[in-house]
């Protein structure tokens, strides 16, 4: 399918050329805008926010760590995208202080824009709270015939700025929801696999892992990891050490959802994403090649399905990649490997876009919406 | 052991998900969402035994009653067919199994679906969903004591449910009852009981904090009149406008209740001001409330022009409880009626005096009435512009000292003496025209003889047999006798009505209509009924010839007479300026101080029998009835 009908890399991160790029699309006929850009671009609401709200159709995107333009992962740069479809964009602000109950009555209130959607590219700020009640709840609500696929914005530094892209403006601490009423193929994969294990979670609140086996948990770790590895967290950054040593979380069918953990406060481990109380966690492992196996797999998987599903048209397939950032960090000057290996699946003649993302957001294969980490989505439309 | 810890940690969180609610859907829906994710779910539902308004039973209340759904999780998704869902429900039960799986694959291009089917106990049923791959044995084990766990919880829940519902239905009534224990179920008001409640914190408020308020004592004039030509239902129509408008001009400041029939009181919350002070507030909201009665009133289809008299008494008084604020407004509400419509009076202490009086006067009356001999007739001649005398309304007078006919008249219909003073009056005025008959003193020129009656004497269901019982035991002639009713006693216009009169026409009484033009009637009941004249209302007499209003409703009511067939009498006739502008008018009879004042008995025994002519009029006599 022909999701793209035009696109333009910003020549400088300027206004100018932004709405140069946007007008670029919208000149090819683009019924909605779709924006990845950088963050070295150093994109702010006074240069954004009178481009974006001057345009006329569905406008959405997000500032990310890296993008991926034509196969290649880039550390600069902008890219606009002039979309064949239109698309209803459904935004949640204040993303960090909802409930269960207020994301319900958003969710109600947009129900005519997202009910029959069979596509929604969630794009969230990566480093807002409740990403997770934000998925249960868009499953619970929207149900199995939606599929949505996304992932996180913002920055590595970790500093909370405006990092997603509508027709309202640059926005901050928020989900920017695209609904779309055509149908895509995902594929999902990490690649990291049991280290050791496994450990009861026994004390936990959201993202903040306190207790395994009733003992703190950063000394289990800190001591598993050591002991399996002749690094030493007392001698380099904790993140340097855990970058290579994600936690998973247990499915009933042995399949493992990553959790990244990103700091440790005390005896706490501070996690991408939440680790709720009573389940089972590992302390993974992995190495380059098993990443670099697990995206082309994804990608494989991916193609396969838009095959089974008779919607492949090769000349046109458009694939969309959101993979977690802390895989490039983890394989380094290695990571252009992990794209090749993706568009190897993929036809020549097809286009390739995306981004590197803080934790990644796609519909299971049971239907529920994950968040994940560490991870490779491979959408293909 | 991995195998093992997993299973373990899995029924601990399930578990630990169970009962964080006391309410059922919240309980059900968090402990959903935790199995969903933990044992990788698509859908989750409940089925319950459940009525319309969503309240979950825990045994069937119907024998075809069937399970329903209550949860689904994601709520787009709607679960399984009832039909299998209910026969799946039968079949666990009867097996006394703890689960069963249902296997679907829709089609070749779509997952299998796996559907776990878990009874919770004898009232509900909960079915998990999974894509692609089934549970495994180990964890469908495990879950058969966490569902009988949740069971407990659902039951507890429903139980807690139903209890909070019972309270709530109870707490429901008891407003009820306490509502309308405390208002007017008509008008919604505050009744007596919670307007003497509100008027005595007011009054010991006022006193504490040397305020001052006051009460106005709301009735409607001739509200009676809309029941009795309208019905009722337009009564009760005007009676909820007319509360509305009270609420809506005092605001939520001051109050406003209904006492009783047409009764409001409005409770004018106190102010910190002077006595002068208070009473300009008054003034003010009495102007609002007259306000209210200046346009046509809407009640059902009809607009009414309707006006209160106004009673009005201050409060805090000394050493008055609420009872006689009330009582004291009430006083001079009736002053203020007896005065005419629309006026208002604040009260002073006279007015008692004059209510008990009224009292004495109501007093003496069942007295007199027992005995007839304090009261006589007189007569008020009818003439034509000729001067020839055709006849005489008969009017009754008491003996009572210094009580007018206006007075005592209103007194006995209020208390139902009229039945027995009218039917008093009757024979007596058909005794005296008998008597006149037999000295042979009526010419060919005189006409009739007419009685007053009462609306309430006419609406007697024996009125007519009465009528044909005194004509009978006088022997006097039918045709000489006439009968004038108000408009108030014909408007009901029923059947009944329509056969009175017919019954009394064809005896050869002649009809009269009273005030003619005073009523809310509408003129249809003319052409119902066989009335012989009209008699125009001296208010329209008035100044006929300088008032080109009251000229109008004359030539109106004439023209309609003469295109009727009926006569025109007009009453109250006291200039020749007047009757000059009735003549040209076209009115050809007359009563009133310019032809005659009335007559004693005997003295218009005399004008009969000189022909006419003047005769000295009785003294002490006034009013006209």
């Amino acid at each position: 399918m022909q999701l793209v009908l035009a696109s333009k890399e910003c020549e400088t991160p300027t206004a100018v050329s932004l709405e140069a790029a946007i007008q670029h699309c919208l000149a090819a006929s683009a019924q909605s805008i779709f924006i990845l850009a950088t963050d070295a671009d150093g994109w702010d609401k006074d240069r954004v926010d009178p481009v974006l709200q001057a345009v006329k159709v569905p406008l959405f995107g997000g500032i990310f760590p890296r993008i991926i333009v034509a196969g290649e992962c880039r550390s600069q740069g902008t890219l606009v995208l002039g979309l064949a479809f239109s698309c209803d964009v459904v935004i949640l602000d204040s993303l960090s202080t909802l409930n269960s109950a207020t994301v319900e009555r958003c969710l109600l209130s947009a129900e005519s824009e997202l009910s029959n959607a069979k596509t929604i590219i969630t794009l969230i700020d990566g480093l807002a709270n409740n990403i997770e009640l934000l998925t249960e709840c868009l499953y619970d609500n929207l149900g199995r015939g939606t599929a949505m696929f996304g992932g996180g914005c913002g920055s590595l530094s970790f500093e909370r700025q405006p990092a997603l892209f509508s027709n309202r403006g640059l926005i901050a601490d928020a989900a920017v929801l695209a609904a779309f009423d055509i149908r895509h193929s995902a594929g999902v994969r990490h690649g990291w696999e049991i280290l050791d294990g496994p450990y009861l979670v026994t004390g936990s609140t959201a993202n903040i892992l306190s207790t395994l086996n009733y003992v703190p948990a950063y000394e289990v770790y800190r001591a598993e990891v050591e002991r399996h590895s002749t690094l030493r967290f007392a001698e380099q950054d904790f993140f340097e050490i855990a970058k290579n040593y994600p936690l998973g979380i247990l499915g009933p069918d042995g399949d493992i959802v990553v959790r990244d953990p990103l700091r440790a406060e005390g005896n706490n481990l501070i996690c991408v994403g939440e680790i709720p109380q009573n389940t089972t966690v590992y302390i993974l492992e992995s190495d380059r090649q098993r990443l670099v196996n697990s995206a082309a797999d994804a990608a494989a998987y991916a193609i396969n399905s838009c095959r089974k599903d008779n919607r492949n048209d090769s000349a046109n397939v458009t694939t969309v990649i959101f993979d977690c950032i802390s895989r490039c960090l983890f394989m380094g000057e290695s990571f252009h490997e992990e794209l090749e290996a993706i568009i190897a699946q993929l036809d020549p003649e097809s286009i390739a876009f995306g981004a590197l993302t803080i934790g990644e957001i796609s519909t299971s294969r049971n239907g529920a919406i994950h968040l994940l980490n560490k991870s490779t989505v491979i959408a293909v439309f | 052991m991995k195998n093992t810890l997993q299973l373990i940690s899995i029924q601990h969180e399930l578990g630990m998900a169970i009962g964080l609610n006391l309410l059922l859907r919240p309980m059900l829906k968090h402990f959903s969402r935790v199995c969903m994710r933990r044992l990788g779910l698509a859908e989750i539902h409940a089925y319950f035994y459940s009525s319309e308004r969503q309240t979950v039973n825990l045994s069937v209340q119907a024998d075809d009653e069937l399970l329903t759904s209550f949860l689904n999780l994601p709520v787009t998704e709607f679960g399984l067919d009832q039909s299998i869902i209910n026969d799946t429900f039968s079949k666990l039960r009867a097996a006394n199994s703890s689960y069963s799986v249902h296997q679907r694959t829709p089609s070749a291009n779509t997952d299998s679906e796996y559907v776990y089917f878990f009874n919770l106990g004898d009232f509900g049923l909960l079915s998990l969903h999974r894509m692609q791959q089934p549970l495994d044995q180990t964890i469908l084990n495990l879950l058969v004591p966490i569902v009988q766990r949740l069971t407990v919880s659902c039951q507890a829940s429903i139980e807690h449910e139903q209890l909070l519902q019972a309270i709530a239905a109870r707490d429901k009534a008891e407003q009820q009852i306490r509502f309308q224990l405390n208002h007017d179920e008509l008008t919604q008001l505050p009744n007596r009981r919670l307007l003497l409640k509100h008027l005595q914190t007011a009054i010991d408020h006022a006193a504490a904090t040397e305020k001052m308020g006051a009460v106005l004592f709301v009735d409607l004039d001739r509200f009676k009149s809309v029941n009795d030509t309208l019905g009722h239902a337009v009564g009760d129509a005007l009676l909820c406008a007319v509360a509305n408008a009270l609420v809506s001009v005092v605001g939520r400041k001051h109050f406003v209740g209904r006492l009783s029939g047409d009764e409001f009181v409005v409770i004018l919350t106190p102010e910190r001001c002077s006595d002068a002070d208070a009473k300009v507030c008054l003034r003010k909201i009495l102007q609002q409330v007259q306000q209210v009665f200046i346009l046509p009133i809407k009640a059902n289809e009809h607009l009414l022009q309707i006006t209160p008299s106004i009673g009005v008494e201050f409060y805090p008084q000394v050493a008055m409880d609420a009872d006689a604020v009330l009582r004291n407004a009430d006083a001079a509400m009736y002053i203020a009626k007896s005065r005419g419509p629309n006026q208002f009076v604040i009260y002073d202490r006279s007015m008692s005096e004059e209510l008990e009086r009224r009292l004495e006067i109501e007093k003496q009356l069942q007295v007199d009435v027992k005995r007839c001999d304090q009261f006589y007739l007189v007569y008020q001649p009818q003439y034509t512009d000729a001067g020839t005398c055709v006849g005489a309304e008969v009017l009754v007078r008491w003996y009572h000292a210094d009580c007018s006919p206006a007075v005592f008249i209103l007194v006995a219909e209020e208390t139902g003496l009229i039945l027995e003073l009218g039917f008093w009056i009757l024979t007596e005025a058909c005794n005296h025209l008998r008597e006149m008959e037999v000295r042979g003193i009526i010419d060919n020129d005189f006409e009739k003889l007419s009685v007053n009656v009462s609306a309430v004497q006419f609406n007697q269901p024996r009125f007519v047999e009465e009528v044909i019982g005194i004509i009978n035991a006088t022997g006097v002639s039918a045709n000489l006798l006439g009968i004038e009713l108000t408009e108030s006693a014909l408007i009901k216009n029923t059947e009944d009505m329509v056969t009175k009169i017919a019954r009394l026409s064809a005896l050869g009484i002649h009809i009269s209509i009273d005030d003619f033009g005073t009523g809310y009637s509408s003129l249809a009941y003319l052409s119902r009924f066989p009335v012989d004249s009209l008699k125009i209302d001296q208010v329209f007499v008035r100044d006929l010839h300088s008032d080109a209003g009251n000229r109008a409703v004359v030539e109106t009511i004439i023209a309609l007479g003469q295109s009727l067939g009926i006569s025109i009498v007009a009453e109250g006739v006291e200039t020749e300026e007047e009757k000059r502008a009735l003549v040209q008018a076209g009115c050809m009879l007359f009563q009133g101080y310019l032809f005659s004042r009335p007559l004693a008995h005997q003295d218009f025994v005399t004008l009969l029998e000189n022909g006419s002519g003047a005769v000295s009029a009785i003294p002490n006599l006034s009013g006209s009835r």
